[in-house]
């Protein structure tokens, strides 16, 4: 029975002995496969498709190495080759679609990480606002002892600021020293509100003929303009009109009517004046 | 005597898997609609923008394979559409590998976006 397959033996191996000479087809498809079997990206990502390229390879190596005609190993040698190209196909697009996965939660993370920072954002700002608001407070506080330290009254054409006449010597229109710590405190206080007009009316009391008394009202507004221009509020502010008798405070039959009613009458109006780089030429 | 009749068989036996394996292959029918399925579902995919070569390898083969198919080359018609099959899955393989490489592209732009415009925002004065 042993010598029943001797001449199949010698069939396969005469068949073998005349395809000896390599098909390049085969050796492309091999070479390609090994290519594909080191690299990690395709060994990771597309086994199963390295596997059938690997059956596919082994299928064409075993038509050629049984004999098979030139066409057959060819056309079992193309399949291989592209089954090899297709597990790298694969592989790339399995590796891209991992990187899509990964960077999409990047992206997740970043959009969370921008509302996070607009959140502390969002925070600081009222925190700003709260110091701001605190700030202006204790400025208003600070405003409202200013004015209290001046005697200021708040009246419908603004705040009004009555400097009173033991500021001028009799009949002289310049400031004592002792009238200038309530023009520094308001100038500082003009200061602070820039943009507001400011009237400097003077009155008089009756004694005297009416011209003098006007012209002397005007002189003593006119000072008091100066040395708040002095200390830095701009002359296009003020405005500065004398009243002279004809708008008394109180009687000027007594002394003390008469006292009250010599006086600097200092308002800070509520109109704005545009500032200087607004106006027109 | 043995020995011959043995010989005579084994010969037997070798012609009739000569006969089997060459002379009368199947009709590949199969493989013509799976190459033809491979081909639609290539074409679905960006393969028509993304692996031209391939897809159009692709259909000339089925075509080859229809044509042999006609002339009753049941070996030819089954190698093209065989060859037709792993050209169409080879076009749709890159061509959806194309497609997640610029979807991944388009995240990495979009994310230095968000994180250029995040830390711009910072130092802007809002």
């Amino acid at each position: 029975m042993r010598n029943a397959w001797m001449p199949l033996a010698l069939a396969a191996a005469l068949a073998a002995g005349c395809a000896t000479s390599p098909n390049t087809n085969l050796v492309n498809a091999e070479t390609k496969l090994h290519a594909a079997e080191a690299n990690p990206a395709v060994t990771a990502h597309a086994p199963v498709s390295l596997h059938e390229a690997q059956t596919s390879v082994a299928a064409a190596r075993s038509s050629f190495e049984k004999g098979d005609d030139e066409a057959r190993v060819d056309h079992l040698s193309y399949l291989a080759a592209r089954r090899v190209e297709i597990a790298e196909a694969i592989a790339e697009r399995n590796a891209a679609q991992q990187d899509v996965k990964q960077l999409s939660k990047e992206r997740a993370g970043v959009v969370l990480d921008a509302r996070t920072q607009e959140a502390e954002i969002a925070r600081e700002d009222a925190a700003i606002a709260e110091r701001q608001a605190q700030v202006s407070a204790l400025t208003a506080a600070a405003l409202a002892a200013e004015l209290s330290a001046l005697k200021a009254e708040q009246t419908e054409r603004g705040i009004v600021v009555t400097l009173g006449d033991v500021l001028f010597d009799v009949g002289r229109a310049e400031l004592k020293p002792s009238a200038l710590d309530d023009l520094n405190r308001l100038a500082d206080l003009l200061a602070k509100e820039p943009r507001r007009a400011v009237l400097i009316e003077g009155h008089t009391d009756s004694t005297g003929t009416a011209v003098y008394n006007d012209e002397l009202s005007r002189q003593r507004a006119n000072a008091v303009a100066s040395v708040l221009t002095r200390r830095g509020v701009a002359p296009a502010r003020l405005t500065t009109r004398g009243f002279g008798e004809s708008s008394p405070l109180a009687s000027n039959a007594t002394s003390a009517g008469r006292q009250q009613n010599r006086r600097v009458e200092i308002v800070v109006l509520d109109a704005t004046i545009p500032s200087v780089s607004e106006r027109s030429p | 005597m043995r020995s011959a009749f043995a010989l005579v068989g084994s010969l037997m036996l070798l012609s009739a898997v000569g006969t089997v394996g060459c002379s009368t292959p199947r009709k590949p029918a199969q493989e013509v609609a799976k190459a033809d399925l491979a081909i639609a579902s290539a074409n679905k995919s960006g393969a028509p923008t993304d692996a031209p070569l391939e897809l159009q390898l692709a259909r000339e083969k089925a075509e080859k394979a229809k044509s042999a198919l006609q002339s009753n080359d049941f070996k030819l018609a089954r190698r093209f559409a065989e060859q037709a099959q792993v050209d169409a899955q080879l076009a749709e393989a890159k061509a959806e590998s194309e497609s997640a490489r610029a979807s991944a592209a388009e995240l990495e732009h979009t994310i230095d976006v968000l994180r250029d415009e995040a830390e711009r925002g910072i130092g802007s004065p809002r």
